[in-house]
C-alpha cells in the first residue's frame, strides 16, 4: 500500500478525468447519442463485482442507463445542457472493486518484473490510473429552441414562471453529482481501444 | 444569377476600379444602369440579368458592372437622380460609404488620429461642384498644408465626412498642426475656419438629414401611406413599377436600381414603428404581387423589416424554382399564407408545395390551397415542445440514518462553529473546495449578488484550467479546511427540520471507498449526499448580507479507529445566485386511492410504532408521500408525544 499516488497526482488525475468526462458526456447528451459507454454497466469486471450505476434523476431512482435514456427521449427534442461550472475531487486513490486478476498487485510478482511494488501494476497505481473521483457539475438546461420563441411567451418565462409557460423555451438550472471509478477493461496491456477510462457508478441529477 | 444589391464596401471597390486618381471616397457612385427597368407589362423589373432570356430582347443590357465601358460613358451624363440616390443611400442605408477612406496606410491603425472641423465649404463657389466640392477642398488642404521645408512628406487626410455645414477630416497627429495653419485661408472665395473637433466625427445617425433627403423620405412615406390599408392591415406593394409617384421620383431611371429603392422603402417602413410589436400590430399582410422578382435575394430586406408577417402575396412574379426561394427557408416563421400563383415554379416544379410546407411550420394556405389546419399547427407545436423530467420528492436512501444525522448536525454547525465541525468530521485526507456558478438562472426581480468573497477561491474547472491554480484551490486535510473556512463569509442556513421545503436532499449508498485501516483492498461502503438549498451570508467586515443558492456534494465514509465514526471524504460546494427550489409535482397525491392509503398507514405504523391516527396525521402532512412522511417522522421524533406510539398506550 505504500505505492499510492501523491495527493497532487490524485487531484490532477481527478481534474483531468473529470474534464474529459464532462466534455464528452454532455456533448453526447446534447446530441442524444447513446450514453451506455459512460456507465459502469458497460464493464463486465465491474458488473461481476456487483458494481452497478446508481442513477437518481430528480429524486427518482432509474433502473438502468436505458431507462434514463428513455426519460431523456420523453423530454423531446431541443433540450440543451450547458455547463457553467464543475469541480472534481479524488475519492479513493486505489479503487479495488472488480479489479481483474491480471491487474491485481499480485500480478506484478508473477511477471517477475522486479517483485511487488515495482512492476507495471504498481506504476499504474502510482500514476493514479485507479483513482475514483467525484464530480459536481452546475449548469443550465434550455428547453426549446430560442429562435422559435413567441415573444409574449418569452416575457412570461422571464417573469419566473419557468416550466409552466406554454411553448416558450425555458431555462432551468441543474446540478449533477457524479462518482466515477476505473474502467478495468480500458486498463492494462491488451485493453480495447476507444473505451472510457473511468465509468459512472453514481449519478445524482436535480433540475431547479 | 440575379444581381444582388450592393454589399457594404462594394461602392469603394467600384471607386477604385474606375482608376481615376482624383476620385475621393465612396461619395459619388459610378455604377451605371440602364434608363428604365420596366418590362412590357409595366412591371418593375428587379432582375436585370434575366433580360437575356426575356422575350423583350431589344432592351439594352442593364447588367451594371462597376468598370465596363458602358459605365464610364453613362457616368459622364449628369443626372439629377444621382444626387438624390446618394443622399437616400446615405440617410437610410447606413453603410460606410460616407466616411471615405482614402489611401489608408497600414500605419493608420496604430497612429493616433486627430479630427478637425472645416467650415466654409458651403459658402465657397466649390459647393456647386459635383459632389459638393469636398474633393476640391481636400485636395486644396493637402496641397497647401504641405510646408515648404517638407516636400518629401505629403500631408494625408485619412478620412473625411461632410456633415451639415462642416466637413470633418481626420489626419495623423503629425499632420494635424500643419492643416490647422490653414485656418483663415481663402478657398474658392470663402474663408476656411479650421478647428480641432475633439468630439470626433459626428455619428451619422445624429446628423440631421439634408432637406433633399428629408424630402425623399417624405415622398416614400407618402407612397407607403397610399399603399397601406389600415383596416386590412395590408401593405400593398404590388406592381411598384407602375407607381406614378415612384416613377416621378425617378427611381426607375438612372443609377437607382429597384432593389435599392425597395431597401429604402423598407428602411422608411422600419422608421415608422417604435417597437417590433407596433409593427406586428399594424402590418399583418404584405403584397408584392406583380413585381417581376425572380429571387427573394432581391427583396431580402422584407424579412428584416417584417420578420413576423403573417400573409404574403408573391403572385405574378418570376420565381421559377425552390432555389429562388431558398434564402427565406429559415425566415418568416409566422407565415400562414403564401401566394405563389402565376409564378413559373407552378409549372416548373409542381411538387414545390410539399417542400414549402416543411419550410414554414405555420403555413396554412399556400397559393390558395389549405395545406394545414390551425389544429394541426397547434398539435405539431405541442409535440415539438420539450417537457422536463418531472420532479419527485427526496431520494433519501439512508444507511442507519447516518446521512440524516450528519446533515442535520452539519448545517447549523457550519453556521456557528466551523472549526469544531471540521475537527469532528474531516481528517487529513478530506478535501474541500468551492465553485462559483455566476451564470445560473435566477428570478428577474432579484438583484444579482456579488461574488467578491468567493470568486478568488472558486475552483470552477470551466474557468480555472491550469493544474497549479486548481491545486491551490483544493483544500486537503482538516487544518487547511479549518483555515480556509475562516476566510469564507459567515452564513446562516434555514433550519433543516423546520424549513425542509427550502432543501432538497438526496443520498444513496456507495461502495469501494478507501478503507481507513487499509485492511480491505476492495474498500469499504459509504454514501454520497447531495443537498440543494439556500443560505444568507454576511460580507466580512460589513453588515451587508446576501441570499444565495447552493448545492453541496458530500462523500461520507467510515472514520479511522479512535476518530469520529463518520468522516467526510470529499465536500464540494457550488454557489450560485438565489432561486427558489421547485416543489415536487403534487400529481402523486391525486393518484393515490384509499386502498393505497390504507397500506401506507399500516406500513408507517409498523415502521414507526405510531398509532394509526398519528400515522394518518403524519401522512396527511406529507401529502401521502410515504418517504417524506417517514423522513419527517424521524426529524420530529423527539417532539412527538408519547401517546402517539402504540406501545405507550
Amino acid at each position: 500500500m505504500a505505492n499510492l499516488p501523491s495527493l497532487d497526482t490524485q487531484a490532477r488525475v481527478a481534474s483531468d478525468a473529470a474534464q474529459n468526462f464532462v466534455e464528452h458526456y454532455y456533448q453526447s447528451l446534447n446530441k442524444r447519442q447513446p450514453l451506455a459507454q459512460y456507465y459502469a454497466s458497460i464493464s463486465p469486471h465491474l458488473t461481476s463485482a456487483s458494481v452497478k450505476p446508481d442513477i437518481s434523476i430528480n429524486g427518482r431512482v432509474v433502473e438502468s442507463t436505458a431507462a434514463y435514456e428513455a426519460l431523456l427521449d420523453a423530454q423531446g427534442a431541443n433540450v440543451h445542457y450547458d455547463i457553467a461550472s464543475f469541480d472534481a475531487h479524488p475519492v479513493n486513490p486505489n479503487y479495488g472493486l472488480g479489479c481483474p486478476e491480471n491487474l491485481s498487485p499480485a500480478a506484478d510478482a508473477n511477471e517477475g518484473g522486479g517483485g511487488p511494488g515495482r512492476g507495471k501494476v504498481a506504476k499504474s497505481i502510482k500514476d493514479g490510473d485507479r483513482v475514483s473521483f467525484a464530480v459536481q457539475v452546475s449548469g443550465t438546461i434550455r428547453y426549446g429552441n430560442p429562435s422559435d420563441a413567441p415573444v409574449a411567451a418569452n416575457a412570461a418565462a422571464e417573469a419566473g414562471n419557468a416550466a409552466a409557460v406554454e411553448g416558450a423555451p425555458v431555462e432551468t438550472g441543474f446540478n449533477e453529482s457524479w462518482l466515477l471509478v476505473p474502467h478495468w477493461e480500458a486498463l492494462g496491456r491488451n485493453a480495447a481501444r476507444g473505451l472510457r477510462k473511468w465509468v459512472v457508478v453514481s449519478q445524482n441529477f436535480r433540475a431547479f | 444569377m440575379a444581381p444582388m444589391g450592393p454589399k457594404k464596401g462594394s461602392t469603394r471597390n467600384a471607386q477604385s476600379n474606375t482608376g481615376k486618381p482624383n476620385s475621393r471616397g465612396g461619395i459619388s457612385k459610378r455604377r451605371g444602369a440602364g434608363p428604365l427597368k420596366i418590362d412590357r407589362d409595366g412591371d418593375l423589373n428587379m432582375d436585370a440579368s434575366a433580360n437575356a432570356s426575356h422575350p423583350n430582347s431589344k432592351r439594352p443590357n442593364n447588367n451594371s458592372t462597376p468598370s465596363g465601358p458602358a459605365t464610364r460613358t453613362s457616368s459622364r451624363n449628369p443626372r439629377p437622380t444621382a444626387k438624390a440616390q446618394q443622399i437616400i443611400q446615405r440617410a437610410l442605408n447606413g453603410d460606410a460609404s460616407q466616411i471615405s477612406s482614402r489611401r489608408v496606410s497600414r500605419r493608420a491603425d496604430t497612429e493616433p488620429l486627430v479630427t478637425l472641423k472645416v467650415e466654409g465649404l458651403k459658402a465657397s463657389k466649390a459647393a456647386s461642384n459635383q459632389g459638393g466640392g469636398v474633393r476640391e477642398l481636400l485636395t486644396f488642404i493637402e496641397r497647401k498644408a504641405k510646408s515648404p521645408g517638407q516636400i518629401t512628406r505629403p500631408i494625408k487626410i485619412r478620412k473625411s465626412q461632410m456633415s451639415g455645414d462642416f466637413v470633418y477630416i481626420t489626419a495623423s497627429k503629425e499632420d494635424a498642426p500643419q492643416i490647422l495653419k490653414l485656418n483663415n485661408f481663402l478657398f474658392a472665395g470663402a474663408t476656411l475656419r479650421i478647428t480641432e473637433a475633439p468630439e470626433g466625427i459626428p455619428n451619422r445617425d445624429s446628423t440631421p438629414l439634408s432637406s433633399t433627403a428629408l424630402e425623399i423620405k417624405e415622398q416614400l412615406r407618402s407612397v407607403l401611406s397610399t399603399r397601406y390599408d389600415v383596416n386590412a392591415k395590408l401593405l400593398n406593394l404590388s406592381t411598384l413599377g407602375e407607381d406614378p409617384q415612384l416613377n416621378q421620383m425617378g427611381f426607375f431611371r438612372g443609377e437607382a436600381t429597384p432593389e435599392k429603392m425597395f431597401r429604402a422603402l423598407m428602411a422608411v417602413c422600419d422608421g415608422l414603428f417604435k417597437t417590433a410589436q407596433a409593427k406586428r400590430d399594424a402590418i399583418v399582410s404584405i403584397s408584392l404581387a406583380g413585381n417581376n422578382v425572380n429571387d427573394v435575394l432581391q427583396i431580402m430586406s422584407l424579412t428584416d423589416t417584417f420578420p413576423d408577417v403573417v400573409n404574403l402575396d408573391l403572385s405574378r412574379n418570376q420565381f421559377k424554382d425552390l432555389k429562388a426561394l431558398q434564402k427565406w427557408r429559415h425566415r418568416l416563421r409566422s407565415l400562414q399564407t403564401l401566394l405563389l400563383n402565376e409564378n413559373p415554379i407552378e409549372v416548373a416544379n409542381p411538387n414545390y408545395k410539399a417542400e414549402m410546407i416543411t419550410w414554414f411550420p405555420k403555413l396554412l394556405n399556400l397559393s390558395g390551397t389549405q395545406v394545414r389546419t390551425p389544429e394541426q399547427v397547434a398539435a405539431a407545436e405541442a409535440a415539438s415542445r420539450p417537457t422536463p423530467i418531472p420532479q419527485s420528492g427526496p431520494d433519501f436512501r439512508d444507511i442507519n440514518r447516518v446521512g440524516e444525522g450528519f446533515i442535520t448536525e452539519f448545517l447549523p454547525l457550519y453556521d456557528t462553529n466551523r472549526h469544531n465541525l471540521a475537527a469532528k468530521y474531516y481528517d487529513e485526507q478530506s478535501t474541500f473546495s468551492i465553485a462559483v456558478n455566476t451564470q445560473s438562472p435566477h428570478a428577474p426581480d432579484v438583484p444579482l449578488p456579488t461574488w467578491g468573497a468567493y470568486i478568488r477561491f472558486s475552483r470552477n474547472h470551466m474557468k480555472i484550467n491550469h493544474p497549479p491554480a486548481r491545486h491551490q484551490r483544493l483544500f486537503t486535510g482538516v487544518n487547511q479546511i479549518q483555515q480556509f473556512w475562516r476566510q469564507l463569509p459567515p452564513t446562516q442556513h434555514p433550519n433543516l427540520t423546520a424549513q425542509l421545503d427550502k432543501y432538497i436532499v438526496d443520498c444513496h449508498p456507495i461502495h469501494g471507498l478507501a478503507d481507513p485501516v487499509g485492511h480491505n483492498p476492495l474498500g469499504v461502503d459509504g454514501m454520497i449526499i447531495t443537498i440543494h438549498g439556500e443560505f444568507d451570508d454576511q460580507e466580512l467586515g460589513t453588515t451587508k448580507t446576501a441570499k444565495r443558492s447552493f448545492s453541496r456534494t458530500f462523500v461520507l465514509g467510515p472514520g479511522a479507529p479512535g476518530r469520529n465514526p463518520i468522516r467526510v471524504v470529499s465536500d464540494m460546494l457550488s454557489v450560485k445566485a438565489f432561486k427558489n427550489l421547485p416543489t415536487s409535482a403534487p400529481t402523486q397525491t391525486t393518484t393515490i386511492n384509499d386502498q393505497q392509503k390504507e397500506q401506507m398507514l399500516l406500513e408507517l405504523s409498523k415502521q414507526t410504532g405510531m398509532t394509526p391516527e398519528f400515522s394518518r396525521l403524519c401522512l396527511d402532512g406529507a401529502n401521502w408521500n410515504f418517504d417524506q412522511a417517514l423522513a419527517s417522522f424521524h426529524e420530529k421524533k423527539a417532539q412527538i408525544p408519547r401517546e402517539a406510539f402504540i406501545t405507550a398506550v
